[in-house]
């Protein structure tokens, strides 16, 4: 509850603090912000709290799902390079003001405890995203994707909202306890069926955030029209959140009702996984490749929700975080190569504007390479670790089928995440020595080596997770 | 009366004014009925007790989306936008779908069973405003202070968005 | 500690030099791979005798019952062997040119090294998979930054191809290891056999095939192997002499250490169709070799149908098979960086690799001419070289597994010498062309890695013993999962 309320209050200091500072010192700031609310959080560690009478619990679970949001939010606020330079971002704490408010979002999400709750987290999550991703105001791209996700986040909502309300007609209860109690004690027999259409349409709209084929239309626009960073935000933070909630809802709370979720869940990640893995082969913008793959990496984290495993919540967790690295590594980099390439060439975004990056900016290139590695699954990396795990929990609940087909992605995968690799270091191009801060330079390096290290000896996290 | 009458009424005039939205040909008289259709199920609500849902129901829905709706008609030429009528094959394929749904939701309405009332915690005035009230401030306290969250991200948002910046075109 | 040591040591220099990039490169990855060398001979004496301890075990992720386990038997002693011995002679080949003091260059070949190393003592299956799977990152670099024309899309290809191989392969792996018995699940290779030993003939043979098409695709077996030929001709000399030399053995070692032992079951059902499908690779290989007139390709057809050979001899499951198969693996690594090297030095000096443009380079270099002379009789089997050895145990268990399958594939050492002589003939004698018209003479640092590449052909020929004796204890071992 204290990172809530610390971060509410910061995020009204920060648009006071618009009136005074300059940029770069807002940026740090911000960080600053950010760290405090990260040590409030850790200060909980192996305290169990129920908050305001079962609105809100803080366990150990929350407090790892807390600290992953809080250290993407770190890094997408280290990497804005204080929103200074572009005559678009005039005012650089109304941005970061936004950021602290969708964490606080991203954090009721992660800690509910009542299904209201996770619906007023989801909204000012989404809110938030539907505001930043319309900032830049002038680029057409930017307010066509602003309207898709706003029109179509709201509509899930409504989903969610029907899924919440026939859950509450059958089960008496919104609270999770009164819920899992309310449902122990009933019958089968006598549990109404509108119970199970309320399940789903639950799912549907949290299904829809962490964009699931088929509700993963909107994905690819939205995340390439936005301005990067803010891309970087929603790939990473809404996300991670959005797994949290539905880890809450399907694993915890209906894992007893397995047998009538598991067959829309499981076709709904065997779709993910094939289209969002071949759509993006095919992919001439790095951009909306990271948009595809984002959605391919929903379909893996749905598949070690689907096995709901006693280990799920902590392989979730060590996927969020590998995911998250590689992820904010990939679009800064590229947002710094777009940025470069802007006046240059026509598409700054795609493949072919990243070309010949490492003969000028090694570090960048190397990182790169790292995060999409990464993404890839390749051992050394913190993403192949993730996806041992998620086949570990598959194998264990003898679902062997979604792994071949999980395989076969993967080695999809491999094809449109070298791409990438090829471009920067083997095709030939022109780019100068891209100037970078030295907050974004750390936020690069500790990013990349923290996926070596943990590609190298997962432990380190696992054995807390 | 019996409720029950005051329930026939209402229900035939809902219906009556909704299809009326449906098939009037001046766009605005389709707002307006449907301001009405809106009136009839306010007072539906306060035939099964939710009066706070009925304020609500007024002020918001059709107090003010349909405003919004009224003017955005407004702004619209109407004698330009008279849309032909669509083909025959249109006709018929909408007319299948929507009977199946009328079908569907027959068939669930006939078999669904409705869960009775528990007789031990069942208030009749759960819906009256001071019950709400009561809930909303004692134990919704904390979502009920979180939604300032979300309306100062919506405040911000728009005001950051609609702001005239330098070199903007004046509409 | 010393096992440590030969990992770690290689991956720290390379390292060292992809980051620093010192100037004199050269020195120091040469000074590196002959300790590296000394180190790894001084270990496997001494671990033969007892004196030095053969394992090496610490956590690695205690939660999934992984370990950072590294041991030394007499298997893949041959193997470290292998590896520590080729290493300074690719190194050493480098010597000369452009690439000699090419920091990053040497650090890749070290860094190569490394992984190839780590997963030759991994004593955990996972820990083999991280390393069969972290080699190919070096290789890759290697082929895209300093390879030939058409590089980016046939590197691509290969590294595709084998990581989605690999692929199976950890599936088999998790399918195995998740069912350990006992609470906390292990991939140690002792205790996956036993857990192999108990699934049934079904899971056996799946399994089997899982396995196995990862370990197809690296080795290559036919019909996996359309990546190999263009691969190698593709890559830098020393690419080719470390794919060829020491990456291939990742996969029989591969079939020797993890699939012979596992499931017996599964050879038994698949066994006849996959050797079948080796020597068909064998033949096929030779045929095509005869007609080709790039050298290197040349060498690479050659190097395919060798191992079909070896891959065939392993799958018998007989004592020979297996020694025979191990044999030819360091045999086999000796004729191939041999032959490749020379290979390369004629490209340099010719700047072609054409056979029917060159000719007559017997009178300019006598010495290239016996050491080609030398190492293709080795790679064609003669009696007194190492070739011999191994070849002929690998078709004695061939002939006692199945006579018709014996003899067409003993038909393929005639195919050898055609097509191995005709390569000789064609480069080395008649008359000089006007690419070979200007042929120096070698060069110190040429003559100091052919010459002893030369006598090491010669000595395993005469003395096999030393190391058919060590590797035998540990066959031995095997064959008791095998029945």
């Amino acid at each position: 509850m204290t990172p809530v309320i610390a971060l509410s209050l910061f995020g009204i200091i920060n648009l006071f603090l618009g009136f005074t500072f300059k940029r770069q010192s807002l940026q740090v700031v911000t960080l600053l912000f950010i760290i405090c609310s990260m040590a409030l959080t850790a200060m909980d560690w192996n305290h169990e709290y129920l908050w305001f009478g079962d609105m809100m619990k803080t366990n150990n679970l929350s407090i790892n799902f807390s600290l992953i949001i809080q250290l993407a939010g770190l890094l997408v606020v280290a990497f804005s390079n204080g929103f200074g330079k572009d005559e678009v971002y005039t005012q650089p704490a109304e941005y970061y003001a936004i950021l602290l408010f969708s964490l606080v979002g991203a954090l009721l999400m992660v800690s509910f405890q009542n299904l209201i709750m996770l619906f007023v987290g989801l909204e000012i999550l989404s809110v938030a995203m539907y505001v930043l991703t319309g900032s830049d105001k002038r680029n057409l791209r930017s307010n066509e994707a602003a309207l898709k996700y706003f029109l179509m986040g709201s509509f899930a909502t409504g989903f969610l909202l029907f899924g919440i309300a026939l859950v509450y007609g059958s089960t008496r209860s919104l609270y999770i306890s009164g819920i899992l109690y309310n449902l122990s004690h009933t019958a089968p027999e006598s549990l109404p069926s509108f119970l199970y259409a309320g399940i789903i349409l639950m799912g549907i709209g949290l299904l829809f955030k962490i964009s699931a084929a088929p509700f993963h239309f909107w994905t690819p626009d939205v995340y390439e029209g936005a301005p990067t960073i803010f891309t970087m935000f929603m790939s990473t933070v809404v996300k991670t959140a959005g797994f949290a909630a539905i880890y809450h809802i399907l694993d915890v709370t209906f894992g007893g009702f397995q047998k009538n979720w598991i067959i829309t869940v499981y076709f709904i990640t065997i779709i993910t996984l094939i289209l969002g893995n071949i759509s993006a082969a095919y992919q001439q913008s790095a951009k909306r490749m990271l948009a595809f793959s984002s959605i391919s990496h929903a379909g893996y984290m749905l598949l070690t929700v689907c096995a709901n495993q006693p280990s799920t919540s902590s392989n979730i967790l060590y996927y969020s975080l590998a995911y998250t690295l590689a992820t904010a590594v990939s679009f800064a980099v590229l947002m710094v190569v777009a940025e470069y390439q802007t006046g240059r060439t026509e598409k700054p975004e795609n493949f072919d504007a990243l070309n010949g990056l490492a003969k000028n900016n090694p570090s960048l290139a190397f990182a790169f390479t790292v995060a999409l590695l990464s993404l890839a699954g390749i051992p050394l990396t913190a993403g192949f670790w993730g996806k041992f795990f998620v086949f570990t929990d598959m194998f264990n609940k003898n679902l062997t089928y979604p792994i071949i087909i999980a395989v076969l992605m993967s080695a999809v995968g491999i094809y449109y995440y070298f791409k990438g690799i090829i471009s920067v270091y083997f095709n030939s191009g022109e780019i100068e020595k891209i100037e970078t801060s030295f907050l974004f330079k750390i936020a690069l390096w500790s990013a990349c080596i923290g996926t070596l290290v943990l590609g190298i000896y997962p432990t380190l996290l696992k054995s807390i997770f | 009366m019996e409720v029950s009458n005051y329930w026939y009424f209402l229900s035939g005039l809902t219906l009556l004014s909704a299809l009326m939205v449906v098939l009037s040909k001046n766009p605005i008289h389709s707002v307006l009925y449907l301001v009405f259709t809106f009136f009839c199920i306010s007072g539906h609500y306060v035939l099964l007790n939710a009066q706070f849902l009925m304020a609500v129901n007024i002020i918001v829905y059709a107090g003010a989306i349909m405003v919004l709706f009224l003017f955005v008609i407004m702004m619209f030429d109407l004698k330009k936008n008279i849309p032909d009528s669509k083909t025959n094959l249109t006709k018929l394929a909408g007319t299948v779908v929507a009977g199946s749904v009328l079908v569907i939701l027959v068939a669930a309405f006939r078999t669904i069973q409705y869960p009775t009332p528990d007789e031990s915690t069942f208030n009749p005035n759960n819906g009256m405003v001071e019950n709400l009230g009561k809930v909303l401030y004692s134990e919704y306290l904390l979502p009920f202070e979180l939604v300032t969250v979300l309306f100062f991200v919506a405040m911000v948002g728009s005001v950051m968005l609609g702001k005239r910046e330098v070199g903007d075109r004046n509409f | 500690m010393y096992l440590l040591f030969i990992l770690l040591f290689p991956l720290l220099l390379g390292s060292f030099l992809l980051i620093a990039k010192p100037a004199k490169a050269f020195g120091l990855a040469l000074g590196g791979s002959i300790i590296e060398l000394i180190i790894s001979c001084i270990l496997l004496c001494d671990a033969n005798t007892g004196k030095l301890p053969t394992e090496f075990i610490s956590n690695w992720i205690p939660e999934a019952g992984l370990k950072f386990a590294l041991f030394v038997d007499g298997i893949n002693g041959i193997l470290i062997l292998l590896t520590a011995l080729l290493v300074p002679f690719i190194i050493g080949s480098t010597a000369g040119s452009e690439k000699a003091n090419d920091a990053k260059y040497q650090g890749l070949i070290l860094t190569m090294q490394a992984a190839l190393m780590g997963a030759f003592l991994a004593k955990d299956a996972f820990l083999f998979y991280f390393f069969f799977e972290a080699s190919l990152l070096p290789i890759y670099f290697i082929i895209n930054l300093y390879g030939s024309e058409n590089r980016t899309k046939i590197s691509f290809k290969f590294f595709v191809y084998t990581l989605f191989g690999s692929l199976f392969l950890l599936i088999g792996l998790i399918y195995v290891y998740l069912r350990t018995p006992g609470n906390t699940p292990s991939a140690d290779f002792e205790t996956l056999y036993q857990t192999a030993s108990v699934l049934s003939t079904k899971e056996q043979s799946l399994l089997f095939l899982a396995f196995f098409i990862a370990f197809a695709i690296k080795m290559p077996m036919f019909p996996f192997h359309t990546w190999q030929p263009d691969t190698y001709t593709v890559a830098p000399s020393q690419g080719t002499m470390l794919l060829s030399g020491i990456m291939l053995k990742m996969g029989t070692y591969g079939v020797i250490r993890m699939i012979v032992p596992m499931f017996p079951a599964g050879i038994a059902n698949w066994g006849n169709w996959v050797i079948i499908l080796s020597v068909i690779g064998v033949l096929y290989g030779s045929i095509i070799a005869i007609q080709q007139k790039d050298m290197k390709r040349l060498l690479a057809y050659s190097s395919f149908a060798h191992v079909g050979l070896m891959s065939a001899g392993m799958l018998t499951l007989s004592n020979e098979g297996i020694q025979g198969a191990l044999y030819q693996m360091l045999s086999h690594g000796i004729n191939i960086v041999g032959l490749f090297f020379i290979v390369e030095v004629i490209e340099r000096r010719t700047q072609s690799r054409d056979l029917d443009q060159l000719g007559g380079i017997t009178s300019a270099s006598k010495v290239l001419s016996i050491g080609f002379i030398i190492l293709s009789l080795g790679s064609v089997a003669l009696p007194l070289t190492n070739g011999f050895v191994g070849e002929f145990l690998l078709l004695k268990s061939v002939f006692d597994y199945q006579l018709t399958i014996g003899i067409i594939a003993g038909i393929t050492i005639i195919l050898g010498a055609v097509y191995t002589l005709r390569m000789i003939q064609k480069s080395m004698f008649g008359n000089a062309s006007k690419f070979s018209i200007n042929f120096e003479d070698l060069t110190i640092s040429e003559k100091l890695v052919i010459i002893p590449l030369c006598i090491l052909v010669v000595l395993g020929g005469i003395f096999p013993t030393v190391v058919l004796n060590y590797s035998q204890p540990a066959v031995d071992l095997l064959s008791k999962w095998i029945k």
